[in-house]
């Protein structure tokens, strides 16, 4: 099994570096997709701040927790676009271009982690944390704080990835398409940036329980800024534990359903 | 190369239209979910001013309620609806080689992509812009008369006019560069911003507000929004005509000026 584990490691390791090195072959893209990234940071900077220079922003919220959730919805869709291509994996399924790879003693969450990486997503998830840190500073969040931010944006991670896979392998075997997964991929990222409570009283529920992606943006950030305690903290760990297994096993339910070639 | 000149030859280009509406058509369970996706976010922006209007306990900000802000995100869905996308597709033309063959058939490259674009703004207007605005008139009740109806369409046409230039002149980096993918992009964000796509523009901080009115992108944002709102009068957009005209007419220079450099670096890659 750890033989299994530390060859998946080193496919990934390596796929990386390939990936580091296509990118940078051509300069000039790199450092515009690199410009592209950090502007959009720099203007959901510019967003809360002028949200919060005309109202009182969000109840319960101050301007520095408000920069936290949306420095953290930056890094974790710029995790999950580094960890996993929505778009390429996408159409690698519908032209059977797994075929392949399949036919390699690799394992088949492997085959979908191993694929083109974006190294600007790297310098946006390291934007995101710039701005997650000035927002922490700003809050005065201390290492508990962190500890449990940490914690609960680890499993947040972990969800967030296997949920898209899931939502690709759906896509795939109910219309056999899939070309507008990016868009739920950004929606999703959109909805989360905002403290769930907007939601009303349903927001935060559908956000756990249906599309559990409020345990990767929104309970880390109150985990961090003492909204919720170590109790609350703890449940969610484990209820995030039970959803990253449900997850796996559905995902790899799903995935029976791939047909070769152009299915 | 009378063939070549606009209003000759036109039924080549009314047959490739009518060839893409059916290729469109052909994936309608698409068509639903990008319906669903579109007014997504408008719906979570609607939540999110709900909640910063009950917060800060006022019925306006800078004399913009919730009900006019609910409105103009709604409307902004339409408008990206109906907005020119030619940069991607020029991009995917000289990386696959595609410009290559276009200049080959007897019709122009950059009439071929404008028909594809305007082909897929009237698919696009049908199939999501004019759900999207029969919801919003029959749900959030927009109070349309004939007058706001015109200059609706007028401001729309506008938009389309000025974000095709824009669009064009995005496309021709890609035939100096690789990938254009982060430029476009980039493009967009400022767009939004400047244009009125994050915030409306009389809600944005006076210096920002000042550099947003002298650029082109309140036209392709803002104004088409702002007119169901009430937020901008008839008198304020007709002021506006001369601007946005000296916009486009500058855009279109550009676009001609540069195109024929272009035409003379084209190096299709074919990858």
């Amino acid at each position: 099994m750890f033989d299994d584990l530390g060859r998946d490691l080193r496919l990934f390791y390596l796929s990386q570096i390939y990936s580091f090195k296509g990118e940078l072959t051509y300069r000039v893209s790199f450092a515009l997709w690199s410009i592209n990234t950090f502007v959009g940071i720099f203007l959901s900077y510019l967003f809360i701040t002028i949200m919060y220079s005309l109202s009182a922003g969000i109840a319960g919220w101050s301007y520095y927790d408000m920069l936290m959730l949306s420095a953290t919805t930056i890094i974790i869709s710029n995790v999950v676009q580094y960890v996993i291509n929505v778009y390429s994996t996408g159409r690698m399924l519908l032209v059977g271009g797994l075929d392949i790879y399949l036919t390699k003693p690799i394992s088949t969450l492997m085959i979908f982690f191993g694929g083109p990486k974006s190294v600007t997503s790297l310098g946006g998830a390291i934007g995101g944390i710039v701005l997650f840190a000035y927002g922490a500073s700003g809050a005065g969040v201390g290492l508990w704080g962190i500890a449990g931010f940490a914690l609960l944006f680890a499993l947040g991670s972990i969800i967030f990835i296997l949920f898209m896979l899931v939502m690709l392998m759906s896509a795939y075997k109910l219309f056999r398409g899939g070309g507008w997964m990016n868009w739920i991929m950004s929606i999703l990222g959109n909805a989360t940036k905002y403290p769930l409570s907007v939601y009303g009283t349903i927001g935060p529920l559908i956000f756990t329980f249906f599309i559990p992606l409020g345990i990767a943006t929104y309970y880390p950030v109150e985990a961090a800024t003492g909204k919720i305690g170590a109790l609350q903290i703890a449940a969610l760990a484990l209820f995030s534990v039970v959803v990253i297994v449900t997850l796996r096993k559905t995902f790899y339910l799903l995935f029976r359903s791939y047909e070769s070639g152009m299915g | 190369m009378k063939e070549y000149a606009i209003g000759f030859g036109i039924n080549r280009y009314l047959s490739y239209s009518r060839l893409l509406i059916k290729s469109s058509f052909a994936y309608k369970t698409d068509f639903a979910i990008k319906l669903l996706l579109r007014i997504a976010n408008p719906i979570i922006m609607l939540f999110v001013w709900t909640a910063i209007y009950s917060a800060t306990h006022t019925s306006a900000i800078n004399n913009f309620s919730l009900y006019q802000i609910s409105i103009y995100f709604f409307i902004i869905a339409v408008v990206n609806s109906v907005a020119p996308s030619v940069s991607w597709a020029m991009a995917g033309d000289v990386r696959s080689g595609g410009v290559f063959t276009s200049l080959t058939r007897p019709i122009r490259y950059v009439s071929n992509v404008f028909t594809a674009d305007a082909t897929g703004m009237l698919v696009d207007t049908l199939t999501l812009g004019l759900p999207i605005f029969i919801l919003l008139y029959f749900f959030l009740h927009l109070n349309l008369t004939l007058l706001s109806a015109s200059l609706f369409l007028l401001s729309m046409g506008m938009m389309y006019a000025i974000a095709m230039m824009i669009e064009f002149l995005l496309g021709f980096f890609s035939f100096f560069t690789t990938d254009i993918g982060g430029i476009i992009n980039m493009a967009y964000f400022i767009i939004s911003f400047f244009g009125g796509g994050f915030v409306p523009l009389n809600l944005l901080p006076p210096s920002i507000a000042h550099i947003s009115s002298v650029l082109p992108f309140q036209f392709m944002i803002y104004f088409p929004a702002s007119i169901l709102t009430g937020a901008v009068s008839p008198s304020q957009l007709f002021s506006m005509f001369p601007l946005a005209a000296l916009w486009f007419v500058a855009l279109l220079a550009a676009n001609f000026v540069i195109w024929s450099r272009v035409r003379r670096h084209i190096d299709a890659v074919g990858v």
